[in-house]
This record gives structure tokens, C-alpha cells and sequence, in this order.
């Protein structure tokens, strides 16, 4: 029993070690290398570890007298179910504001935060419950002396408690509330329901009414459709006063070819992400044209090359990339794209469209008909 | 009055418990190994049969109707004979119902590797066994029935009320949500279609929780609890108030699953509100299993099987509050489609279901056996592992859950989603799901040394498959009315059947109140005048979907939010599905949302992507379809699939059966043609063609472009 134990608590740091080892090859989200959150992650852990190696020592104790009145590690484990079911919920409604920009405590997203902040709290209160499981354990064994109960009051009365959350009637009374019931051996007290569960219910009975009420009848709060279109309207104020900070914006009239090379490397790591799927690690093409060439299906240049990227040719499987790029980012892709011309990468993909001639910084227009997607217009639905 | 001797049938129990272990076993053999191909998409190795799709449903199918389920009625009949003081109704209904029950399993186990699949999650077994499944819950309805008619005991204990109420609501949820219409012997579509069909599939996957794995295993709690503690039930009162209320309150919760989609506004906030008012009722189950043990919590320290209720009935606790915080919409935002849900449910299956299971299991088998359980070391060690895995498991989900939406819905600061590419949101969670296989195996290993203690007690003892037992026989006679001072519900407990139909009725009204509007008033599914029906070839392609079982990992109902319209495009609505039996919503986005995948990517880019995920989106954890682009299309059933179809009321033009063929061998050769012209040469009778059909179609119609001819006519669009 005791190995098991043992092989428990060697475990935890190998698991840690496993997860980080495991994170390591792909792209971190932020939290994982923040400052605050390492620290309360690695509090976290010790703590647990504590726990584990506290709730062995008890366990231990626990077999060497049998009738000891305390509850042991079953309890204890209960406490953290509890107390990690408690923090959950509690750390859903903290998020619920999420359509919120969100905010942030030492850097951390407020709800990893609170997340952290109450696990630590629950080991916490574990930890002290443990050892004064041990101390009494110890005391019951005579280990060490007791402290005289008459002449301090207990820190919570316990009894006090059980009464005002079950109204129920106190053991030694039992007689007075068992039915007559008997099934198998099993018999049915009659106790009271606990006042709070009664209340709760009443609770939960009001907000249900006052909801349907709130959204049905009133339409003071927002149904999906509404709220939707509210986010749409928020998001395009932003858009504007982000628009404002930014100034003149660069779009396919006005864009030129960047020469600068840690740019094109910008523009590189771009296409390298979101390109070379299609379009080959070279530009030699493959689901998509071919590149390097001088062949291009809706024209050459940077302008071209520009808006092609920026609306996409949705017929051809070619996505709109303006919802995802900003028009920097497009420009530095589509000036890589650029510097690819005349490269022969291996296995370059046969020549499609027509040849492009560069006519002296003029950039000839396309025929290509620029269909403008926006999903918040394509809603023309006949009800 | 004198008395009468008999025997207890204890082989039937014993058979069932021994069942509920093997299958137990299987079940979560086969979860670890979903668990693990989520971390190495490759585990399948390359074969249809072991792909996540089409195994995750045996993983759920195994674990609640195999292992819960003959759990259930291992229980069942071990109480029941006990509490109504009398042998089973009838040993040969009982051995009918343990073998059918057993060979149903073995057709799930056979058929969902197969892809023989309807795709309703939890009911995802094919007509025959649907009709096999209600044939053998009858013959056990009968059997439990004929013994409650004769018991030797007056009134019917709280476990029974449990029971009853189990049997009636889950015929009936059986009945509904299995209407369809079959093409082939191992081909139906449902009988619903759209919006309905998720209404009905949802009322029904939620109550299969509340009635399946709820409401039979407070039965089993009512009754091993105060069994295994000596003590008696808390209040008699709290059970009254709390069975009525949590059958009446269930039924009415399934819409939360369905929250922000296409479901009507006021059947989502019916959802809501009735999920939140069930808090009250779960809870006064815990309550009255957790005060029952109230002055013998020194008990709980030494004895394993108490200990594994409490945690049992601590982890319904938290599931119960956890579900109506989920129910909620603002939570539910956060949580649906994500790592979330799985880890809420998991904590209900492993904890409440697992550890009452096993605790039970401890109880049983030195009785069965007549000797005390081989080892109490083994069983703690069990009960910590088993503790310990749970946590596990759930904990790093949870993180998985809430990581990924974030993710999801950051914006940078230009108004861009910060992680466009869906897969970033994926491989961020692999180490996630790499602790909670942990999480699982560490579960399994408690299991398996739950087998060898069980095993070595059997061994030890020597099986009592009858047990003597004696009672005094029921006075003749009229049932006696109230008596003075009687509590008024011990009327009911005296009358089985009177408490079966009082049941039925409460069940059904929460049904019938968010179904039959959902149905009959038009506005609720606003028509769209540009949807049309599937072309044969995209029904054909739509079918391999459903056989793949994609919808255990991509959704496909966009929610009116900025960060799913930005990813996806145009939010879902109701009148697009009016012609997808069934519907393919999904409930998990282990891949993106695929309602717009339409005209997204070439053809060429997903002939590529079926045959290797990974040269399209590199790091994808989708496992490869290489089968699809060998195995050829059954054309063969096209002419009965249109037919069932135009009885569905899809508007096909009539006799569209006899040439639709023709129409679909059309469109494959554009498929294969536009495949040739990215270089990539196949014949047009391959599965892939039909697939990419079907996912080039996917959302498309609300655009109001397609040009969809059926044998040269347009469809009536006026269904």
C-alpha cells in the first residue's frame, strides 16, 4: 500500500515534466510563459504534493488506530472534490462577461487568475484540515498532549451549523421522526427539509419566471439575433476609432513593393503559415498556381497580386484573406510573393493565365470582377 | 398471518454484475484508445474500423448502456426481489432479458465499427437493434412489473418509485427519437428532420443522462447506501419532493444542449430555466444519500464500499450544480463545442456512475459468494486510484475548455481573430489530452484490480444462486384506503400502477410543451426560398459523413457570434436544415465548424486532405480517410435512399428515383474533371467524389447561386 503511495507522489513531477515536454513543439499561448501564472502554477503543485504526502502520513496514522473519531483521507478527498467543484462554477460566471474585452490581473487573463488563485485557496484549506486531522490523530495516540477544550470555545460550533443548515432533528432524538416504514431491513426518518434546499428551490423557481418574463415578455435582455448584432456594432465602432490611430491604411490602389529584408522575412513567415499549403513551401504551386512564374490568372504587379490576396477568388477555392491578414501583413506577403519571380523552384506546376509585363510602375487593371465578401451582408435571407 | 418461504434468484444479479464488468472493462479500454488518438492521430493504423469516428460512439454506447446498463440491472433485480419480498416475477423472462440484453451489446460492438450508424449520439444503433433494444426493455418492464404485482410488502420503497419511473420515460424516449425510415436493412434516415430532429435528439440525449444513468442509479443509491451504513433513509418527505420534482424537471432541459443555434428563442429559454430549477431536486438526492449517513461517518473511514458512495454521490453533487451553471447562456457560450463538456460529463460517468457502480459491485459479490471480500487493501487502493484518475482526467479538460475558447474568440486589437487558423486552437490542447489518457489509464488500472479482488472472493466462496428467504403474505383484498393521519403519498406507494401512469404523465408534459409548437407552427423553421434538396450524389456523400461519424468532431451550426461569423461565415439558420435527415449539428469541435466549408477550398485541396490531413494542414490530429478514395460508391441504393427521402417529403419531382443516377454520375465526372485540372487523375465511382460533393454543397444555398437541376427540372421549393 505504502509503494503505492509512494509511486503517487513520484509520479506528479514526471507529469509535470511530460506536459512541459509535450507543450514544447508547438506554439505557446501566452499564459504559458507569463511570469504570474508560472508562479502560481508551481504553488499549485507543491501544494499538492504536500497534500499527497500529508494525506499518506494520516493514512498511515489512521492504520495504526483503528478507532480514532476524526474522519480520515476519505473525507479529505471529498473536501477537494468539493472545494474544485466549488471554485469552477465560480470561475465560469467570472468569464461570463466574456464577450468583454477581457481583463487582466499581473498579466493574466482575470479568469486564469481567479482559476489559480482559488485551487490555491481550496489546497490551502485542505492542507490545514489535513494537519489538523494529523494533530489529532497524534493526540489520540498520545503523541502529544491535549489542549484543555473547557476553556476555549471551539472556532465554529458545529452543532450550532448542522442544525441551521438541515433543521434536522439531532441523532439522539431519532425516535421521535422514524416512520413505521420498513423495506429490507431499512427504515425512513421523516427530518425536515433543510431550510436552504427549500429556499434554493424557491429561488430557482423565481429566476425562472423572471428570466422568461426578462427575454419573452418584457424583451428587456437581448436574444441571440439582437446580441449578435450588437457585437457586430461594437466591433465596428472599434474598427473605426482602431482606423482613426492607424491613418491612411494600405490597400490595392496604393500599395508598393517593400525591398526591406527583415519585411519580406515578415512576409515569408506569413506565407510560410498560411500559403505554402496551396501554393508549395517555393511558390511552385500545387492545389494552387504556380508563383515563380510569369504566368499570373489575375494579373501580376503588386496591386494585383495585392487584391487578389485581399478578396480572394472565392470561384477557384482562393480565400479572402482580409478577414484574416491585416493590410501590413498583406503587403508584406504579397511583396514575398514578389521576390519569388523567376526562382525555378523543383517540381514548379505548369504555367497557368497569361504572361505579366510590368509597364513602367503603372499597374494595369485586371479584368477580374472584385466580388467584395462580407459575411455580416450575405444575411439577405427572404423569411 | 402465516408465513411463506422462497427463494431470492441471485443468478440473474450476478450475471448482469459479471456483464457490467466485462463490458465495463471494454468500454473504457476502447475510451483510452479514442483518448490517445486525439494525441496520435495514426493509432487507428490506417483502417476504417478503428477510426476515432466511428469508435468514439462504441467507446459511449459501451460505457452507458453496457457497463451502466446491465450496472443497472444487476442492481435492479437484486434490490427489487428484496424489497417487494419476493423471487423475480419469472426466471425465464429474466434469462431473455440478461442474454438479449447481452447480444444487443455484441450487435452495437459489431455494427458501429462497421459504420452502421444513424449518428443520434447515444442512439446511434441502426432499426433492427432499435426494435431488439424495445422488445427487451418491454420483457424487462414485464418481468419488474409482474414482481411488483406480487410483493409481500404493501408499499413501494423509494427506490421502486425510481425504478418505475426509469422504465416508462426511457420507452418513451426510445420510442420517439428512434422514428425512422428504413432504406436498407442497415441504412435508415430519421424521421425528423433539421431544427426537429435536434430538438428530439437532444430532449432525448439529455433525459437518456437523467434516465439512464440518473434517475435508476438513485434507486441503487436509495438502497445500497442505507444497506451498507445501518443507518435509516434521512427524510422520507425530501424523497417525495425530490423524485416528483427532478422527473418532472428533466424532461424539459434537453434545449440546453441547443443554446445560440437554430433552435426557436423560446425553446432555448424553456431549456435554460427548467436546467436551472433542477438544481434543487439533484441535490435533494445528495442530500438524502450523503444525511443518510449522518452518525456513521466513523464508518465511512473503514469501509470501502461507503467510501466509494460518498464519493459517488459528491461527484452527482458537483455534476448537478455544474450542468445548470452550464445551462446558463453566458457560461454556456464559453463551454459548448469545447473539452469542457467532456470533462463534465466524465466526472458524472466516472464519479457518480463508476464509483457507485464499483462500491455497489464490493457489496454484492461477498453476498453473492458468501465470503468476505478477498482483499480491503486492494479496494482502497482502488478507491485512490480510481479518485485520483478522475481528477486526472476532468482537470486538465477543464483547462482544454477554456484554452480553446479563448482562443477562439480573441481578437487583436485591428478587429482580426488572433488565432484564424482553427488548428492553432488544436495542437495547443494536445498536451491536454496526453494527462487526461493519464487520467483514464489510472481509472482503468483501479478497475483492473477490482477484477482480481472480485475474482479472488468468487474463487474463495461458493455461489448462492438461491437465497432462502421468508415473508408473510400481503392481506387479500381491497387496497386499504387513507388512513387517519397517513401521510397522503402512501395512498400512491400502494398502487404500482397508478404511480407508472402518474409518472408517464409527468414525463410527458415537459415534452409535449417544446415539441408539438416546434412541429406544427410554421414560424418556428422560417423557410428560405434558395435551399434545395441534396443532389443524389451529395445525399450519397452526406451519407459516408454520417457513416464516418465527422460529427463527433465537427459541428456544423455556426452561432450568431462576431468570433464564429469572422471564422465561418454567416451564422446557421433554421430553414437551412429543412431537408438533413438527420441533422448533423454535432456537439464537439475537436476539428472547425463545416456548415460553410462550401466552395472554401478547391476539390483538389480536399482530395488531398481526405487521403493525408497532415499535407494540407500540417499538425492536424484528423486522422486520414485513404479508404474513401479506393473504395467505390454504392449507386446501387440510390433509388431507395430518394424514395425514402421523397416520403420524408423531400421534393424530388416524382420518379426522380429512376434517374437519379443518371444526374449523379454527371456531377462526379465535373468533380473528377476539376480534379484533373489540379493534376489529380480518378475514376468518378470513388466514395471521395460523393464526399467532396457533398462538403462543397455544405452552406452554400443561402447564397441563393446554386443552379441544382433534378433530372433537368428545378425542385418545388414550397415543402
Amino acid at each position: 500500500m505504502r509503494k503505492f503511495k509512494l509511486t503517487f507522489l513520484a509520479l506528479l513531477p514526471s507529469l509535470a515534466a511530460i506536459a512541459q515536454e509535450a507543450q514544447a513543439p508547438a506554439e505557446l499561448h501566452p499564459v504559458y510563459s507569463n511570469p504570474t501564472f508560472l508562479v502560481l502554477a508551481i504553488t499549485a503543485i507543491v501544494m499538492l504534493a504536500v497534500i499527497l504526502s500529508l494525506t499518506s502520513t494520516l493514512k498511515n496514522l489512521t492504520a495504526s488506530k483503528q478507532e480514532s473519531k476524526k474522519d480520515g483521507p476519505a473525507a479529505s478527498v471529498i473536501a477537494i472534490l468539493v472545494l474544485l467543484s466549488a471554485g469552477l462554477p465560480a470561475q465560469a460566471q467570472e468569464t461570463s462577461s466574456s464577450l468583454m474585452p477581457p481583463m487582466s490581473i499581473g498579466g493574466l487573463d482575470s479568469w486564469i487568475f481567479v482559476l489559480m488563485a482559488l485551487l490555491i485557496l481550496a489546497e490551502f484549506a485542505i492542507i490545514l484540515t489535513l494537519i489538523k486531522a494529523i494533530r489529532n490523530m497524534l493526540i489520540g495516540l498520545g503523541f502529544q498532549k491535549e489542549p484543555d477544550v473547557s476553556l476555549s470555545k471551539p472556532f465554529i460550533n458545529w452543532k450550532w451549523l448542522d442544525r441551521q443548515l438541515t433543521d434536522a432533528v439531532p441523532l439522539e432524538n431519532e425516535a421521535e421522526v422514524m416512520t413505521d416504514h420498513e423495506y429490507d431491513g431499512i427504515r425512513e426518518l421523516d427530518n425536515n427539509l433543510p431550510p436552504w434546499w427549500v429556499y434554493g428551490f424557491y429561488f430557482t423557481i423565481i429566476f425562472g419566471i423572471v428570466y422568461l418574463f426578462d427575454y419573452h415578455v418584457f424583451q428587456t435582455s437581448p436574444l441571440p439575433a439582437q446580441e449578435y448584432q450588437e457585437q457586430l456594432a461594437e466591433a465596428e465602432l472599434e474598427k473605426k476609432s482602431r482606423l482613426k490611430e492607424v491613418a491612411a491604411s494600405v490597400d490595392e490602389s496604393n500599395v508598393i513593393a517593400l525591398t526591406d529584408a527583415g519585411l519580406l522575412a515578415a512576409g515569408k513567415d506569413i506565407y510560410t503559415g498560411n500559403c505554402a499549403n496551396c501554393h508549395g513551401q517555393a511558390g511552385e504551386g500545387g492545389v494552387g498556381p504556380n508563383l515563380t512564374d510569369e504566368f499570373w490568372l489575375h494579373g501580376g504587379g503588386i496591386n494585383n497580386v495585392f487584391k487578389t490576396i485581399k478578396y480572394g477568388v472565392p470561384a477557384k477555392g482562393m480565400i479572402a484573406w482580409q478577414t484574416q491578414l491585416n493590410p501590413e501583413s498583406m503587403q508584406k506577403v504579397a511583396s514575398y510573393i514578389l521576390t519569388l519571380q523567376g526562382t525555378n523552384p523543383a517540381n514548379a506546376k505548369a504555367p497557368q493565365g497569361e504572361p505579366w509585363v510590368e509597364v513602367s510602375g503603372v499597374a494595369q487593371t485586371d479584368s477580374m470582377a472584385v466580388e467584395l465578401i462580407d459575411s455580416t451582408e450575405t444575411a439577405a435571407i427572404q423569411y | 398471518m402465516e408465513v411463506e418461504r422462497f427463494e431470492y434468484d441471485n443468478r440473474t444479479p450476478r450475471d448482469f454484475a459479471v456483464a457490467s464488468i466485462i463490458f465495463g472493462l471494454i468500454g473504457m479500454l476502447v475510451g483510452l484508445y479514442v483518448a490517445l488518438e486525439l494525441v496520435f492521430p495514426n493509432l487507428n493504423l490506417g483502417i476504417p474500423y478503428t477510426t476515432f469516428g466511428r469508435i468514439r460512439p462504441l467507446h459511449t454506447n459501451a460505457v452507458i448502456f453496457a457497463f451502466v446498463g446491465n450496472g443497472i440491472f444487476a442492481g435492479v433485480y437484486y434490490s427489487l426481489q428484496r424489497l417487494c419480498k419476493t423471487r423475480m416475477f419469472s426466471d425465464k423472462l429474466s434469462r431473455i432479458h440478461f442474454w438479449g440484453w447481452q447480444l444487443i451489446i455484441l450487435a452495437a460492438a459489431i455494427t458501429l465499427p462497421l459504420g452502421i450508424t444513424t449518428s443520434k449520439e447515444y442512439a446511434e444503433l441502426e432499426w433492427p437493434i432499435d426494435i431488439a433494444i424495445t422488445i427487451i426493455w418491454v420483457i424487462f418492464g414485464w418481468n419488474m412489473f409482474g414482481t411488483i404485482l406480487k410483493r409481500r410488502v404493501q408499499h413501494l420503497y423509494v427506490a421502486i418509485w425510481f425504478y418505475i419511473a426509469t422504465f416508462v420515460t426511457v420507452a418513451v424516449l426510445h420510442l420517439v427519437n428512434s422514428f425512422a425510415i428504413p432504406v436498407s436493412l442497415f441504412k435508415s434516415y430519421s424521421w425528423y428532420a433539421g431544427v426537429q430532429d435536434a430538438l428530439v435528439q437532444w430532449w432525448y440525449g439529455h433525459n437518456a443522462v437523467a434516465f439512464f444513468l440518473t434517475t435508476p442509479y438513485l434507486g441503487l443509491m436509495y438502497y445500497f447506501v442505507p444497506k451498507a451504513a445501518n443507518r435509516p433513509v434521512y427524510s422520507y418527505r425530501l424523497s417525495i419532493i425530490h423524485f416528483w420534482a427532478l422527473i418532472f424537471l428533466y424532461i424539459w432541459a434537453g434545449p440546453h444542449h441547443l443554446l445560440y443555434t437554430a433552435l426557436p428563442d423560446w425553446a432555448q429559454s424553456l431549456g435554460v430555466v427548467f436546467s436551472f430549477m433542477l438544481i434543487a431536486p439533484s441535490w435533494g438526492g445528495m442530500i438524502n444519500g450523503l444525511l443518510t449517513l449522518r452518525g456513521a461517518w466513523d464508518k465511512v473511514r473503514e469501509d470501502v464500499v461507503l467510501k466509494f458512495m460518498v464519493v459517488a454521490i459528491t461527484a452527482y453533487g458537483m455534476s448537478t450544480f455544474e450542468g445548470p451553471m452550464l445551462s446558463l447562456k453566458n457560461v454556456n457560450a464559453i463551454a459548448h463545442f469545447t473539452d469542457w463538456i467532456i470533462a463534465h460529463v466524465h466526472v458524472g460517468a466516472l464519479g457518480w456512475n463508476g464509483m457507485l457502480t464499483f462500491g455497489m459491485l464490493y457489496w454484492l459479490f461477498p453476498r453473492f459468494y458468501g465470503k468476505e471480500l478477498f482483499s480491503k487493501k486492494l479496494a482502497n487502493f482502488h478507491f485512490w486510484i480510481a479518485t485520483l484518475g478522475i481528477m486526472f482526467y476532468a482537470i486538465p479538460l477543464y483547462w482544454a475548455g477554456l484554452t480553446q475558447f479563448e482562443m477562439w474568440r480573441d481578437f487583436t486589437k485591428d478587429g482580426f481573430l488572433q488565432y484564424p487558423n482553427f488548428l492553432e486552437t488544436v495542437t495547443q490542447l494536445i498536451p491536454m489530452y496526453a494527462l487526461r489518457s493519464l487520467g483514464g489509464t489510472l481509472y482503468l488500472i483501479g478497475f483492473f484490480v477490482m477484477i482480481y479482488n472480485l475474482w479472488k472472493t468468487a474463487a474463495a466462496g461458493s455461489f448462492v444462486a438461491n437465497e432462502a428467504a421468508e415473508a408473510s403474505a400481503l392481506p387479500v383484498g381491497a387496497t386499504p384506503k387513507r388512513a387517519v393521519g397517513e401521510h397522503w403519498h402512501r395512498v400512491i406507494e400502494r398502487r404500482p400502477t397508478q404511480m407508472l401512469v402518474l409518472s408517464l404523465v409527468v414525463i410527458l408534459i415537459g415534452g409535449l410543451v417544446e415539441m408539438v409548437p416546434t412541429f406544427l407552427i410554421k414560424s418556428n423553421i422560417p423557410t428560405i426560398s434558395t435551399v434545395q434538396p441534396y443532389t443524389a450524389l451529395e445525399l450519397q456523400g452526406r451519407d459516408i459523413y454520417v457513416r464516418e461519424g465527422c460529427y463527433t468532431c465537427h459541428s456544423q451550426m455556426i452561432r450568431p457570434f462576431r468570433f464564429e461569423t469572422e471564422r465561418y461565415g454567416e451564422y446557421s439558420k433554421a430553414g437551412e436544415f429543412i431537408y438533413d435527415h438527420p441533422f448533423q449539428w454535432g456537439s464537439k469541435r475537436t476539428g472547425p465548424d463545416l456548415h460553410r466549408v462550401g466552395g472554401k477550398y478547391p476539390d483538389s485541396w480536399h482530395y488531398n486532405h481526405m487521403d493525408e490531413p497532415s499535407t494540407m494542414s500540417p499538425g492536424s490530429i484528423m486522422p486520414a480517410y485513404p479508404w474513401l478514395l479506393d473504395d467505390e460508391l454504392d449507386t446501387a441504393s440510390t433509388p431507395a435512399k430518394i424514395r425514402a427521402m421523397i416520403t420524408l417529403g423531400v421534393p424530388y419531382p416524382e420518379n426522380y428515383d429512376k434517374i437519379a443516377n443518371k444526374d449523379l454520375m454527371l456531377q462526379a465526372n465535373q468533380i473528377v474533371s476539376n480534379l484533373k485540372s489540379s493534376g489529380i487523375e480518378t475514376p468518378p465511382n470513388k466514395e471521395i467524389i460523393s464526399v467532396i460533393a457533398y462538403l462543397q454543397r455544405l452552406g452554400t444555398d443561402i447564397k441563393g447561386e446554386n443552379k441544382i437541376l433534378f433530372g433537368g427540372e428545378t425542385a418545388s421549393t414550397n415543402p
